[in-house]
This record gives C-alpha cells, structure tokens and sequence, in this order.
C-alpha cells in the first residue's frame, strides 16, 4: 500500500517480484542493484540459505527525486520455495505492482503455472483484487536453448494481457526495463481518478499530513519519556516506517522499515499457527538493547528500543497507552485519508512521468 | 514437506541425536507445557523434544526461521551480534527463537511468563554450552559452492543510451497509445526485444544498435508523429 508522507515529500511504493524457486527474482534485483547508482539505491538486504535460497524476501530500496518529491520503491523478492509458502504470503501483502518472473524453460512449466496459481490465492487470501493489481512478466532466462518461444509462453502465462518482456537476469538483459513498467504503473494506479474506490479499503491511510506527522511523533516521544526507550518507531505492515522519535539507529531507514514490518508480520503469522492463540506482540533481546514491538490496529504496531536496564513492566506499560493514543490519531488518518486523497491525485498525476524518467537514467 | 536443496550440513552421529534428544528435552522439561526443537537456519527441522499436539511445526520452524534471520538484520542495525526473540500472546503462551552456535535455532513453545530471561540463564549456563557443541561437532562443510548469480555484460555506454531511448519510446508511446499496442504489435515488440537482449548478452554491439535503431523506425510507422 503505497503512502504519501507530504511532511517529508515522500512517496513511498511496494513492488514485489513473484515467481517459481529459481526462475531468477533474486537475480534480477541483484543486477538492479549492480545497476543504480549508490544514490539511487539503498541498502540491499537478502534473507536466504547457506546455499543462496531466499528464505523470507531480499529487499532493494530504490529511490528517485521527482518534482519536489523523493520516491521511494521498495522492492522485493518472495522465496519460491513451496516450504515458505507462509512468508511468501507476507511479503505479498499491500503490494501496489507484482513482477511475475517466468522461467523460460520448457520443463519449469509446470512450476511455473503452480507459482502463478499461488499468487492468485495467496492475493486472495490478503482480500487484495488480483486483477486489479498492476502486473509485468519477466520472461526469464530467454539465452537458453531450451526456453520456450514467446508466443507460446504469452498463451501460457500472459492470460491478462499484461506488460511483458524477455529477460536475461544473469546479464542483466530486460530487468530494468521491465521494473521501470512496473515502477510506472504502479505510480500510474495512485494517479487515476476513483483509485480509492478500486483499492478499497487499503487505500485509506495512504496521505499522511505534516499535521498527522507531528502528532504521531509527538506521542512517540511521550511514549520514550515514560518507557525509558531511547527510540520508538510507528510501522505500516506494507510501507515501512510512519513516524519516529528519539534517536534513529544508522543506515537505512527504508530498508529497517521494511525488516521491522516483515519481521512482525512473520511473528504475527506464526502465532496465528498456534491454535487458539491471540498475538499480543514481540520481543527481542541482545547484549545491550531490547526491542519490543506492539500491534495499534489491523496495519500497524509500535516498536520501542530500550536498553537492558529498563523495567520491562513500565515500557510495557507506556506501550499499551501509546497503543491506544496512536490509535486514535490513525483512525482521524484514516478518516480524512479519501478526500486528501482526491487532492494528492494531482501530485501523483504530474510527478509520475518525472520520477519515471528519472529513474529511466539509471 | 521437502526443500530443492539438502545443502546445509546438519549430519549427527546416533549418540549425537540421542544427546540433542536429551539436551531438548532438559530444555522443555524445565518450562512450563513446553516443547522444544532445533532446526537449521533454514528452518528445517533437525530433533524435537516432546512435540506438540495439533501444530503445524513445518510452517513454525519455517517462519520462525524467516523471522529470525529478519531479526538478525535488526540487530545490526543496533550494533548487536544477534538478538534472541520471543513472540508473545495475550494468553501467556510464547515462542521463544535462539541462535545456537550461528548455524542453527533452538526454538521453544511454552506457557508461561518472563520465560525469555529463564532460557537466557540456560543459553548462557553448561545446557547452552552443551547444545552449541552438538551442533558444532553436527557441522560439516558446505557440499557445493554456487555459481556468482550475476555476470554484467559491460555494454557500451552509446549502446546503453540506445537501448535506453528505446525504452524511454515506447513507454511514452504506451502512455499515449494505450489502445495502439494490439496483440501483433506486442508480439513484435517483445521479439524485437528478445532479439536485442540476446545481441546484448551476447556483446553483439553492432546488431545490438541496429535492432534498436530498427524497432524506432518500426513504432515511428506504427505510431506515426
């Protein structure tokens, strides 16, 4: 679910790339990140096997300054592995393009067409309109000799008439092209008139005002001073970061916005794996911190930082007032979100083909 | 439920699975209605010690693995060598992940609180120590090494602003055509871009700017002004 922070001229985007285990999603988000300039691109994170299998996603944060706004795609690969089948679930969730990559050759068709049938039941089960989801095909591996001719894997794969493009993800052949596509529609979705009403209620809390940031915030430094943690963090399951107080660790703050979302969504999944069992939340626990995560609403939870010295009955606490503050303050987001959102559609209306073109430099 | 590659070097001798066996089993025995295994990083189940009734453990161990090694992630980011992790619920039952010798996870599932603090005295105490040498002397090098994933073809840069202007066209003829691409249209387009994919990988250059140079007269026909 993308979401436009007009306090700090952000727009932030998921696209996630899908397909059958080794058809080259991975590979493709390498050669992106081969290709970007460092500016342009953020830290690329990779949770896979000792023997390079993605194990829960790879992440690349990419970024563009367009007409005054900084757009940020957070792009991911889902493992294609049958046995992280729950995962991959959860790094689908408020997706605003998918890439779907095809493995070209002719014996992966079967895998291929089981990948693409997850996918549709995985969306459904998220309540996410697949066929109102931007998709592209990557036509992957098209050097080798036993890929399948296009026109016969356009018949197989391409039933929505979609975008599509041949690649060659080892080189590199392809792979920008075809996120490029992807990067524009799903800008091009945000930008249509009525958007709000074929995205449901996903769309919501999409517009979040300077206002709206300077309350959140604001509660999150009451949230520090009577917990004693040294940061909080207000997280959007799908985009990341909302708000912040105190002091941020270094390094990337898309790419810890998008761990700390995937890494609750994942507890929260496992938790709903024990029977009966209602989730209240996380903890994690080093040498010097702890961290402590709690769910607000349906979206979002609350994460604080705390050093081991704190009482864990007091952050604990603070934590389940600030829950109810903040849910507050998000439900005023929600509510306003639909008309703020009819006059961001000209933001996104004339930004759209910048950013595009920007990024079309790399 | 099986994964493509057995790659991970988990192998134990019989009186090492009767040690880890036993080993789990302290672990459980000494938490509250608690079970305990330990899964490689992957989250492939290696022993589990008094399993549990009407849980689907595969999907457990494979999203406990996911998250932990998301968790590892956080921790960098705190400037901490690895964080353990508990998922708790409203109803004191808790899942409790902790990294035993950077190769594989004991995972926990109990009732109970504060059960975190309890398992960190064990981790750190001779029981911890205990399960890190069996999973030390489980450990066997990697079988294979795979191949680097990416070889970037070095194209050359008025190749590459070719190829780029090509792109540029037909997004923009997209955006202003959006009916114009029928069903031939398309096909032609995704082989002329095969065909010059292919001249790329294959460090073709001279092909390379021909087919971009053909496929802009081409969609100038197409879509003429």
């Amino acid at each position: 679910m993308a979401i436009l922070r007009e306090a700090t001229k952000e727009v932030i985007c998921k696209i996630v790339y899908h397909g059958a285990g080794r058809s080259g999603k991975t590979t493709s988000l390498l050669h992106m990140n081969h290709r970007l300039a460092p500016g342009q691109r953020g830290q690329f994170i990779t949770l896979e096997t000792p023997t390079e299998r993605t194990l829960f996603f790879d992440l690349l944060p990419v970024k563009v300054l367009a007409g005054g706004y900084s757009f940020r795609y957070l792009v991911f690969a889902t493992p294609g592995q049958e046995y992280y089948h729950a995962s991959r679930r959860l790094v689908l969730k408020g997706a605003d393009a998918i890439v779907f990559v095809v493995d070209s050759q002719r014996e992966r068709a079967q895998d291929n067409w089981e990948s693409w049938e997850l996918l549709e039941k995985n969306l459904k089960e998220l309540g996410q309109r697949a066929d109102a989801l931007p998709l592209v095909i990557q036509y992957n591996k098209r050097d080798l000799p036993n890929a399948m001719p296009l026109e016969e894997a356009e018949r197989r794969y391409n039933v929505r008439r979609s975008f599509s493009f041949p690649a060659i993800a080892r080189t590199g052949q392809g792979v920008y092209e075809t996120f490029l596509t992807a990067a524009k529609l799903a800008l091009t979705r945000l930008s249509l008139p009525g958007a709000e009403n074929a995205m449901g209620e996903l769309f919501h809390s999409l517009v979040i005002t300077e206002d709206d940031g300077d309350r959140l915030t604001k509660q999150l430094a009451k949230l520090n001073i009577e917990s004693g943690a040294t940061t909080s963090f207000l997280v959007e399951e799908s985009s990341g970061i909302i708000a912040s107080a105190g002091t941020l660790p270094a390094g990337d703050q898309e790419a810890l916005g998008a761990i700390l979302a995937c890494n609750f969504m994942a507890a929260q999944e496992l938790a709903g794996n024990l029977a009966g069992a209602s989730f209240a939340g996380t903890v994690q626990r080093g040498r010097q911190w702890i961290l402590r995560s709690m769910r607000v609403d349906q979206r979002r939870f609350v994460v604080t930082a705390c050093g081991r010295g704190a009482a864990s009955r007091k952050v604990r606490d603070a934590m389940l007032y600030a829950r109810g503050a903040l849910g507050a303050q998000l439900k005023m987001v929600d509510q306003m979100s639909p008309n703020r959102l009819r006059q961001a559609h000209e933001v996104f209306s004339s930004v759209t083909a910048i950013a595009v073109h920007e990024l079309g430099k790399a | 439920m099986a994964i493509g590659d057995a790659n991970v070097g988990f192998t134990l001798t019989p009186q090492g699975r009767m040690r880890l066996i036993r080993l789990l089993d302290t672990f459980a025995e000494q938490l509250p209605q608690a079970s305990a295994f330990l899964t490689d990083l992957a989250g492939r189940i290696v022993e589990i010690a008094r399993k549990p009734v009407g849980v689907k453990l595969e999907e457990i161990s494979a999203l406990a693995a996911g998250c932990y090694a998301s968790t590892h992630q956080l921790a960098g980011a705190f400037q901490e060598k690895n964080f353990a992790l508990a998922f708790q619920h409203e109803d004191d039952r808790q899942v409790l992940v902790w990294p035993v010798g950077e190769r594989a996870l004991l995972v926990v599932l109990l009732r109970g609180v504060s059960a975190l603090e309890d398992l960190e005295e064990k981790m750190e105490g001779p029981l911890g120590a205990d399960l890190a040498a069996v999973v030390q002397e489980a450990r066997e090098p990697l079988q294979s090494v795979p191949p680097p994933r990416i070889e970037p073809a070095e194209v050359p840069p008025e190749v590459r602003a070719l190829e780029r202007a090509l792109t540029e066209l037909i997004m923009d003829l997209q955006a202003k055509h959006p009916t114009g691409f029928t069903p031939e249209v398309s096909s032609r387009l995704l082989h002329a871009r095969e065909d010059l994919a292919r001249a790329i990988a294959g460090g073709d250059w001279p092909r390379a700017g021909e087919l971009c140079a053909s496929t802009r007269a081409w969609l100038g026909q197409v879509f003429p002004g």
